[in-house]
């Protein structure tokens, strides 16, 4: 059985039939053609699929299509407005905090989520956040330091 | 599996019921789905119909005015930051912040993590240290069983067909209380269990008597367990290194770990329980002395 969900994607309202067991990530990449969310593990365990889904961070592998009926959900391609790119995006560059870059945009949503919550987090409070995004390149100083330096590059 | 899976969002525990009993087996209640979605994508469990629980009001709060009434359905991330948790069972907000990562905290449920009954569910050992009741309903009425009689046996429960989980109660603990949970990880998240316990403790209301102990792990045996002859150590006494060293034996002692691939080794793992349980109880016991003195001795 296929269900028609109405939802917000990145501040555009979207409208798509999904079957029950469809995930966000599945909707996302192959539907939408949102192939920023990245597919990592598929068992939540990487966080390389982290999107925001009414600001809080799900893993979009464990998340059912059909469960986001009206909700507001931000992919990584959500960050830049208008050819700007987001202050964390841009403290990720200046801090060289990616390699591969293939966990990068799950790691950008989870620091975004935590940075809505809390402006000027700690470093214990930035690994507590950002433990669930695994990145097999940087060992993580420079993403912590980008994380705490973003808010101070305005936006 | 049939053709076409059907997707239900029920708002009441009744509707819900009404959902299983119809389509029984051809069902799978949902919750946070973090473990059922992977089972479903890994081909352990077949598609099925869908009832999903997260739309049902009654089972996502947390309530009571005396016992803490926590809903099957209320999410990871609200336990571990719900003031009222964090006062007066803060070994349950421990297990909770720990629980997968914030991605698993903001989709998983209690219900959730106790249903799938694995050996390292991480907030059965508080649930059991609480001396929580779980309350389960099904077409026939309610029924409420200890928390520590839920789970039987690896990824299997006391849940009947046509029931389901619908809430927790623990009762209101003894002013001079404290608690503590520790999970021993090789990662900070996302990684197996080797040993996970929690310790509550309840202090003479006037003297520093411990009236109530409880001591439960995780990963320690083929389901979560209390260890009752390290409680009944503990009971009646004031603590000391000595007893804190004598407990925490017992509390080998009554554990059932093997040499396991993904956890470690039985040696290491009767190592780390001895260390944890001595440090968890003092430290319990260091938070319930930190509560004020006074009121009725009956108060235990």
């Amino acid at each position: 059985m296929r269900y028609e969900i109405t939802c917000n994607v990145n501040d555009a309202p979207v409208k798509i039939e999904v079957e029950p067991w469809d995930t966000l990530l599945h909707v996302l990449r192959d539907k939408l053609g949102l192939t920023g969310t990245k597919y990592g593990c598929g068992t939540g365990d990487c966080g390389a699929c982290t999107v925001l889904v009414d600001g809080e961070p799900y893993v979009a592998c464990l998340t059912l299509a059909v469960r986001m009926k009206g909700r507001r959900i931000e992919t990584v391609e959500g960050l830049a407005k208008e050819g700007v790119l987001h202050p964390l995006q841009r403290a990720f560059i200046e801090y060289g905090a990616l390699q591969c870059g293939y966990c990068t945009p799950g790691l950008l949503m989870a620091a975004k989520a935590l940075l809505a919550k809390n402006p000027h987090p700690t470093r214990a409070d930035v690994q507590i956040a950002i433990a669930g995004n695994i990145c097999r390149c940087t060992g993580y100083k420079k993403v912590i330091e980008a994380i705490q330096a973003a808010p101070t590059l305005g936006g | 599996m049939m053709n076409g899976s059907l997707y239900f969002e029920p708002t009441e525990i009744e509707e819900a019921l009404e959902l299983l009993s119809r389509y029984g087996n051809d069902a799978k209640l949902m919750a946070g789905g973090t473990d059922l979605i992977i089972d479903v994508t890994e081909g352990r469990v077949a598609e099925g119909h869908i009832i999903d629980l997260m739309s049902i009001d009654s089972t996502s709060k947390i309530t009571g005015e005396n016992d803490l009434c926590i809903g099957a359905t209320v999410l990871l991330d609200s336990i571990e930051h719900s003031p009222r948790i964090i006062d007066e069972f803060q070994m349950l907000s421990e297990a909770a912040s720990v629980v997968g990562s914030w991605q698993i905290r903001v989709l998983g449920t209690m219900g959730g993590n106790m249903c799938n009954a694995l050996p390292c569910a991480d907030t059965a050992p508080p649930l059991y240290a609480a001396d929580a009741v779980i309350e389960i309903a099904g077409q026939s009425g309610r029924r409420v069983v200890p928390a520590e009689s839920f789970i039987l046996a690896p990824r299997k429960n006391v849940l009947k067909p046509g029931e389901m989980l619908v809430g927790f109660r623990l009762p209101k603990a003894p002013r001079r209380t404290g608690s503590v949970f520790v999970k021993h990880i090789f990662r900070k998240a996302l990684d197996m269990t080797i040993i996970s316990l929690a310790v509550a403790v309840s202090l003479d209301a006037r003297s520093d008597v411990i009236r109530r102990a409880r001591v439960a792990l995780g990963s320690a045996a083929p389901t979560p367990i209390r260890t009752r002859h390290a409680e009944a150590v503990l009971e009646g006494n004031m603590l000391t290194e000595e007893l804190a060293r004598e407990a925490a034996d017992l509390v080998v002692g009554e554990c059932r770990v093997h040499d396991s691939p993904i956890r470690a080794s039985a040696e290491y793992r009767r190592d780390v329980i001895r260390v944890l349980a001595r440090r968890c109880i003092h430290e319990a016991v260091r938070r319930a002395g930190q509560r004020e003195r006074g009121g009725s001795d009956n108060e235990v």
